[in-house]
């Protein structure tokens, strides 16, 4: 019998397992006899592991780079200003972990030590996806990780958690000195610590706090691919394939043979997806009208056989990348079982059904930031002269001003493709993804960054009116 | 088609020679391929879409150390095609494509072909034969 397939944790589950850690310790801690001294001991240093890892976190989730800026900021964020207030006083309390701390240290089996270790392990899987220079590795910290939202959501559970872990510092401290610590070290080691309480409730805010599905289904960087569930290895290669879309953007060398890989996917999910839905090829010609977000489908699916059609004659010097032709195959074929294209679609249970049209829609979402990515990378491509036409198939009156053309074309070799030529390829990946409402478009690309309404105060007094005054009418 | 695709491609069938030959051989098919695709109707399946990338994958593996990439062979395309023609169509890509595996094990049979040549002619070689068994419906 096979070992049960490992599914990659998210960070939403590692922040799950720490506030259950959490309020097992609390409950481990209330109800469990500290009779021993030593035992008292474990319970204070693993409450101060977990302090020590929430404060390490908050760290991770403001950027170290950032703290200036938030602190002299006119406007900074509220939540961000208390967050950066609490790391200070988590420090001044709990401090560094020293680098030979690991040397004989003991693995506490502790319900807060596990929480400790949930947290780290949380920070740990957000470094994955930056390098050493805190530039993106994945083009999920600049979607996800850095992103308002998201960041609102972390740390409003951080605080959370670490308010209601000090909650418990009284009672730990009474029952640390129940099982024979003095009081003088129990209170060095478990200080008054209401003003992080105060500052950890102010970061968690009032009411309901702010969550984050993208921050909560963030797994590391490079997950292993699950084979052992055709959905899930579906799912898994088309990440991959959409991390190496992006990397590809802004490669020193990408090849056009990746571009093509993609253009050719981008045709079979979305065929394959109108498979799925009834809508297979064979009954699109009939002329059926289809429901409105299966015309879209339609459209961009056609929009990736006119980028295909019009990549067809460029070529580089770059073979294909090898993982991507891989990912490929296998995506394809696994499509060809979800929803053939031709013949009879496979039964399956609703709760089956519902599972894979999941799947196949994150595809076709997915395709759709290929599509820009592939985009940015041709039009760099373009730009540096990496993309190469046989001058043989180009039109007459496109070799007509340039004598080297002419001269390549005569002897039939290779030129350089000329802006015309990607700029037509450009127009066609413009249709390849949705429409976005600009306002949604920030630097990135990617992001909503609403920049705060700032009123230009000298001009308003010397207008002589109050800046947020309403016109008499 | 009969007089627009039959005779070229059996010319370039008959007289391809060299690994310039075998490139021509490729490009003419993979343009076929893409151009049959690209008729409405022809490629229900994709199995022609995945034919052809698997034709420029050929190319490119080709063009990695067996050709020159500036001025390799002949650029040939056999021009457009109508869907009452796919399978006379199928059939000149499907000969095309055997011609250059033909091509392929005479090329790697030539005594000045050194061991790292073979294993790139083998690559294309496997690649060919998967381009083959989509193009004539046996991959799936």
């Amino acid at each position: 019998m096979s070992a049960p397939e490992l599914w990659p944790a998210t960070y939403g589950d590692l922040s799950l397992r720490a506030a259950m850690g959490i309020q097992a310790g609390v409950s481990w801690m209330q109800n469990l006899p500290l009779e021993e001294p030593d035992l008292a001991q474990t319970a204070i240093d693993d409450f101060r592991d977990v302090l020590r890892a929430l404060k390490e976190h908050l760290w991770v989730l403001l950027e170290f780079r950032r703290v200036d800026g938030i602190l002299i900021s006119a406007t900074p964020d509220p939540r961000e200003l208390v967050a950066v207030r609490l790391g200070e006083v988590l420090h001044e309390f709990v401090g560094a972990k020293p680098p030979w701390a690991w040397v004989g240290a003991r693995i506490s089996p502790s319900p807060w030590a596990v929480a400790a270790r949930c947290v780290q392990a949380a920070g740990e899987l957000m470094a994955t996806h930056s390098d050493a220079d805190g530039l993106p590795r994945t083009p999920d910290l600049d979607a996800v990780l850095r992103h308002p939202d998201s960041r609102a959501a972390g740390l409003a559970q951080v605080g959370d958690m670490t308010a209601t872990l000090l909650g418990g510092v009284d009672h730990l401290a009474l029952r640390a000195a129940q099982a024979g610590i003095a009081w003088p070290q129990v209170r060095a080691q478990l200080p008054d610590l209401s003003e992080a309480r105060a500052l950890a409730r102010n970061v968690a805010g009032h009411g309901m706090a702010p969550t984050s599905a993208h921050l909560d289904d963030l797994t590391v960087a490079n997950p292993p691919i699950r084979t052992g569930e055709p959905a899930a290895q579906f799912s898994d290669r088309m990440m991959r394939l959409r991390r190496t879309a992006w990397r590809e953007a802004t490669a020193d060398h990408p090849s056009v043979e990746t571009l093509k890989v993609y253009a050719t996917l981008g045709i079979a999910v979305h065929a394959h997806a109108l498979a799925f839905h009834g809508a297979t090829p064979a009954t699109l010609r009939t002329g059926t009208p289809l429901a409105r977000p299966l015309v879209a489908l339609a459209g961009r699916g056609r929009a990736w056989q006119g980028v295909a059609r019009s990549l067809q004659n460029l070529r580089s010097t770059e073979p294909c990348e090898p993982e991507v032709a891989e990912d490929f195959a296998k995506v394809t074929g696994l499509l060809r079982t979800f929803a053939p294209l031709t013949g009879e679609q496979p039964e399956l249970s609703s709760r089956d059904r519902r599972h894979l049209g999941q799947a196949i829609g994150a595809a076709t979402a997915m395709t759709a930031d290929v599509g820009r990515w592939n985009q940015a990378t041709v039009t760099r491509m373009g730009r540096q002269r990496q993309l190469y036409v046989r001058a043989a198939s180009l039109a007459g009156d496109a070799v007509t001003n340039e004598d080297a053309v002419v001269a390549a074309k005569l002897a039939d070799r290779c030129v350089p493709a000329d802006a015309a030529v990607v700029g037509a390829v450009n127009d066609l990946y413009v249709a390849t993804a949705p429409k976005q409402t600009s306002a949604l478009i920030g630097e990135q690309g990617l992001i909503l960054r609403a920049a705060p309404l700032r009123i230009d105060n000298a001009r308003a007094a010397e207008s002589g009116r109050d800046p947020i005054a309403r016109t008499q009418s | 088609m009969t007089t627009t695709w039959l005779a070229p491609a059996a010319v370039l069938a008959r007289y391809a020679s060299g690994w310039d030959g075998l490139w021509t051989l490729l490009y003419a098919a993979g343009q076929a391929t893409a151009n049959l695709a690209a008729v409405p109707g022809a490629d229900d399946d994709l199995s022609l879409a995945y034919a052809a990338l698997d034709i420029s994958f050929a190319l490119s593996e080709l063009e990695q150390g067996l050709v020159s990439f500036a001025d390799a062979g002949v650029a040939v395309d056999l021009g457009p095609v109508e869907l009452a023609d796919r399978a006379a169509a199928v059939g000149v890509v499907d000969d095309l494509l055997e011609a250059a595996q033909s091509l392929i094990w005479h090329l790697c049979h030539e005594p000045s072909v050194g061991g790292a040549e073979v294993l790139s002619a083998t690559r294309v070689a496997l690649t060919v034969g998967s381009a083959r068994a989509k193009v004539t419906g046996g991959a799936w």
